[in-house]
């Protein structure tokens, strides 16, 4: 098995788990996109405005409530075939179902989560066309990884807000991500909240260097394994967890090839 | 790693930092931004907006300003699992998308009275259909038969007192009966 081989499988086991998952949640949420719910197709349907004509009524098929409960379905049933064989013949359909999702909730349910997932996605789907195809998409994976990480440090960074530590006092006390209360109340101290920020931003920023080695792969990827499961338990943002885990593998394959 | 590609991923990541940030819009765009990731997480634009509302008696007496979204509980499996923790992340991606689309609407002809824009927007509706579904549900405390009620959206600002929160939108009274439409504007 080559290395290329060897990393899409466990990176397609990976995505396999992450819409499997995603999946699952979206078919509990029913009651909310069903035909009475608050995002019901009803009212979305406006959306599709921006579409094509002729795409519409198969959209409007596939997005109102009994078609929707089926692509969930169909995706479930094409995530858990990927995470038990990472047979190839079903990331097509993860892709498309992802497109649908994302479409359905008006772009996106999960913002990041939702185009990370895709990143992967559109590696794997590519890297299934050829073998000669395979490099560049794990590189492709690896490079989005680096960058949205390295983007999210430097938009902290230019923050003064970020730079006082302020903006994560703010969010931990947000109404929106229910931070637990213990976590709220150490970033409502200064020092705390500055020093958190800081290490945020550092490791954020210095994640493309994990594409200089496999030893500072590796060291990132752990360093990222920790950072996701905090903002999981600190704001819920479970989504990203299993999203980003998907492209690590990739990233510890481009240190290893990129740095010798 | 040889130098030339290590040159050239240097350059790529100045340019994210150095480039003109380009915005593209258009409902189109919006709808398939999955394909375009900012990755600009958590940028300092400000506290968050929150959801509020009141309900408006049968002879016009308000109550009190209420949390719209009731809080959501994380266990242990929530590392994983979380639908409800999600949804209300949705339903905050949608109060931020009200914003943004609140922007764009003519002021001059909002404080004439024409709300017609503002009832065409999609987030309008949907933000209208979950207070509609809150105060109906029992999980606000309705007094029967008031099922008129006014939403309100305020700074998350922890700086400030809950009574002192900048607001940037209310509207007008609404009923519960009309948000439940049927997919066109009221």
């Amino acid at each position: 098995m080559s290395p290329e081989t060897l990393v899409l499988d466990v990176t397609a086991r990976l995505v396999g788990l992450a819409c499997a998952l995603q999946a699952l949640e979206l078919l509990a949420l029913r009651p909310a996109w069903g035909k009475g719910g608050v995002f019901a197709f009803a009212v979305l349907r406006d959306d599709l405005r921006a579409l094509p004509a002729a795409l519409r009524p198969l959209l409007g098929r596939l997005l109102d409530a009994p078609g929707f409960g089926v692509v969930l379905r169909v995706r479930l049933l094409a995530a858990l075939i990927t995470l038990a064989t990472a047979h190839p013949a079903a990331l097509p359909v993860l892709l498309a179902t992802h497109v649908l999702v994302s479409l359905r909730w008006r772009g996106a349910f999960n913002g990041g989560s939702d185009a990370m997932t895709l990143v992967v996605l559109l590696g794997l789907n590519a890297a299934a066309l050829s073998p000669a195809l395979a490099r560049g998409a794990l590189l492709y994976i690896a490079l989005q990884a680096a960058l949205s990480y390295f983007i999210a440090g430097v938009v902290k960074l230019r923050g003064p807000r970020w730079r006082s530590g302020s903006v994560l006092t703010e969010i931990a006390a947000a109404e929106r991500y229910q931070a637990p209360a213990l976590a709220a109340r150490l970033l409502a101290r200064p020092a705390v909240a500055r020093t958190a920020a800081w290490a945020v931003m550092l490791f954020d920023t210095c994640f493309p260097l994990a594409l200089l080695g496999p030893r500072l792969a590796f060291m990132f990827v752990a360093a990222a394994l920790v950072f996701h499961l905090l903002n999981t338990w600190l704001f819920g943002l479970n989504r990203f967890l299993l999203a980003w885990a998907a492209a690590w593998p990739a990233v510890i394959y481009a240190g290893a090839l990129l740095g010798g | 790693m040889s130098a030339a590609l290590g040159a050239l991923l240097a350059l790529g990541l100045a340019a994210t930092v150095f480039l003109p940030r380009t915005t593209v819009r258009g409902p189109a765009v919006h709808l398939f931004r999955a394909f375009f990731p900012s990755w600009r997480f958590f940028e300092d634009t400000g506290p968050a907006p929150r959801l509020m509302h009141r309900l408006v008696g049968p002879d016009g007496t308000a109550g009190p300003w209420l949390d719209t979204l009731p809080p959501v509980s994380r266990g242990p499996l929530a590392l994983l699992y979380n639908p409800a923790g999600n949804l209300r992340l949705a339903f905050g991606s949608l109060v931020d998308q009200l914003v943004a689309e609140l922007a764009t609407l003519d002021e001059a002809a909002l404080a004439r009275g024409d709300l017609r824009a503002l009832d065409a927007l999609v987030p309008y509706r949907l933000v209208r259909r979950l207070v509609s579904e809150r105060v109906g549900s029992g999980l606000a405390p309705a007094p029967a038969p008031a099922l008129a009620y006014q939403i309100r959206l305020v700074l998350d600002d922890p700086r400030c007192a809950p009574d002192e929160r900048e607001v940037v939108f209310e509207s007008p009274v609404l009923t519960a009966e009309a948000a439940r439409d049927d997919g066109a504007p009221p």
